[in-house]
């Protein structure tokens, strides 16, 4: 598993690069502005928007990029250097969510610690940390968040947006090996499984929001706690139905 | 060692092996023939595990192909398959992380005989680099059965004769050998059983000595007479 997963991570290094490259420059913008300390520069708000793009951007192209690595994986002759190595399907997709959740967990949390100085220089130099406390708020406020975030919501928070995201690769995931196994020369095979996507995507949202509806009134926090577990077993669900496939059903 | 039991492949319509039925033992060279779409490269598939059979089995040692047939099988393509990003070095390398029967030794001194150098890009290599690529990094495994699909295409006679040579070094008595190509007369020096498969059923399996011996025929004769004047009609 542990050579699989290098080169896993070594299939998706030069999209971390270019993200590294683009959020360094983009830090480096900040710095400069920072330093200037001139009220008037838009430059301050340009870079903060960049940074914030960057992020957002980087941790979604983490996940549709792997797609397209799988996707690349399955249906292209260089899958044969994967598949001639003597692992399960189970060993083979398991590397791949692994990396996956590795990578968006590390990009996660080098973005939230990037914030986190970048929101320290900005107190340092422009603001008091009452407008900062106000400014979270009023963006917590937004987002339906409770306005007093301790750092465990925080946590809670950010780990519930990562295993959402999980789940919903490795359910795109099982839609790409379904149309590479046992749907493959079949026409409107990618539809197929895009909509079979869809469905799980959607069935999987109503059932959640079903037994979090059924469960007994409980805090914001307990609530995430439960989300965080449907993703993961919804995950590990698709992987096994994945990992099977690629053993009895997939062709290369 | 090696054996499929009917086994049968379909896509869709088209059935690319249809019933073969196919014992191979070790300490033998078979060279498996036949024109395209005979059914060779879906068969040497399934043996290496990349395609898995609609009906019939296939099975290395009394058990189905699976992870431990992967460690004992070196099975190469007649398609490029290395990624892109890679070098020859990464290749090697490659094979070393995934197979412990991988010489990084000996692959060099592969590499050297091929002409190749280990900083050759892959997606840079022509087409008979790339062939040659493909057998240094697969003959370079101490592996038990070697699945080689037409090694020699796109290779020029100096270099033939050296990938020869590297095939005829890696037999032995526990080895078996399977390799498929169009060019039957260079087949013919160092195979000692021929599989000739037409329109994806089994023809025959006929050692090369018998029938030069009993039926005074090359390996080409017969060729031609399964497949017409030529070959490919």
């Amino acid at each position: 598993m542990g050579k699989l997963l290098k080169y896993e991570f070594r299939k998706t290094m030069f999209l971390k690069l270019i993200m590294l490259v683009l959020t360094a420059v983009a830090e480096v913008l900040f710095l400069f502005a920072a330093y200037r300390k001139d009220p008037d520069s838009p430059l301050i708000g340009i870079s903060i928007f960049l940074l914030v793009m960057i992020a957002s951007a980087g941790i979604t192209f983490i996940g549709l990029y792997s797609m397209l690595v799988l996707q690349r994986d399955l249906n292209t002759k260089q899958s044969y250097m994967l598949f001639m190595t003597p692992h399960s399907g189970y060993t083979i997709v398991g590397a791949k969510v692994l990396e996956n959740g590795i990578s968006l967990l590390l990009t996660g949390v080098f973005y939230s610690l990037l914030a986190a100085l970048d929101i320290y220089i900005i107190f340092k130099q422009y603001v008091t940390l009452d407008d900062i406390v106000r400014m979270i708020q009023d963006m917590l406020r937004s987002m339906d968040l409770p306005t007093e975030l301790s750092a465990t919501t925080a946590v809670l928070i950010f780990f519930t947006l990562l295993a959402s995201w999980l789940s919903t690769i490795v359910c795109a995931y099982l839609a790409i090996i379904l149309s590479a196994a046992v749907l493959a020369g079949k026409r409107f095979s990618g539809v197929v499984s895009f909509i079979l996507f869809l469905a799980i995507t959607i069935a999987f949202g109503r059932i959640a929001n079903l037994i979090l509806k059924a469960l007994p009134s409980m805090k914001i926090e307990s609530s995430m706690l439960v989300q965080i577990g449907m993703s993961l077993v919804l995950s590990v669900i698709l992987y096994l139905i994945s990992g099977w496939m690629v053993d009895k059903k997939l062709s290369v | 060692m090696l054996e499929s039991r009917e086994l049968t492949k379909k896509y869709g319509s088209k059935t690319a092996v249809d019933h073969v039925s196919i014992s191979l033992e070790p300490g033998h060279i078979y060279a498996m023939l036949g024109p395209n779409g005979s059914g060779k490269t879906t068969w040497m598939k399934m043996a290496g595990g990349l395609v898995k059979p609609t009906s019939g089995e296939i099975l290395y040692n009394g058990a189905p192909i699976g992870i431990n047939s992967k460690r004992d099988i070196a099975y190469m393509s007649t398609e490029p398959y290395f990624y892109n990003w890679m070098t020859a070095k990464d290749v090697g390398k490659y094979y070393q992380d995934f197979f412990a029967d991988f010489s990084m030794e000996r692959y060099h001194e592969l590499l050297e005989r091929m002409e190749l150098t280990p900083d050759l890009k892959t997606k840079a290599l022509s087409s008979g680099m790339m062939a040659k690529l493909k057998i240094a990094v697969t003959m370079a495994r101490d592996a038990r059965v070697y699945l080689l699909d037409e090694p020699l295409n796109g290779i020029d006679l100096l270099a033939r004769d050296e990938i020869m040579r590297s095939i005829l070094q890696s037999s032995g008595s526990d080895k078996l050998l399977l390799i498929s190509s169009h060019l039957v007369e260079e087949l013919e020096t160092i195979a000692d059983y021929a599989i000739f498969l037409k329109q994806s059923h089994l023809i025959e399996i006929v050692a090369t000595d018998t029938l030069r011996e009993e039926q005074g025929k090359s390996v080409a004769d017969r060729y031609r007479e399964i497949y017409g004047h030529g070959g490919e009609n």
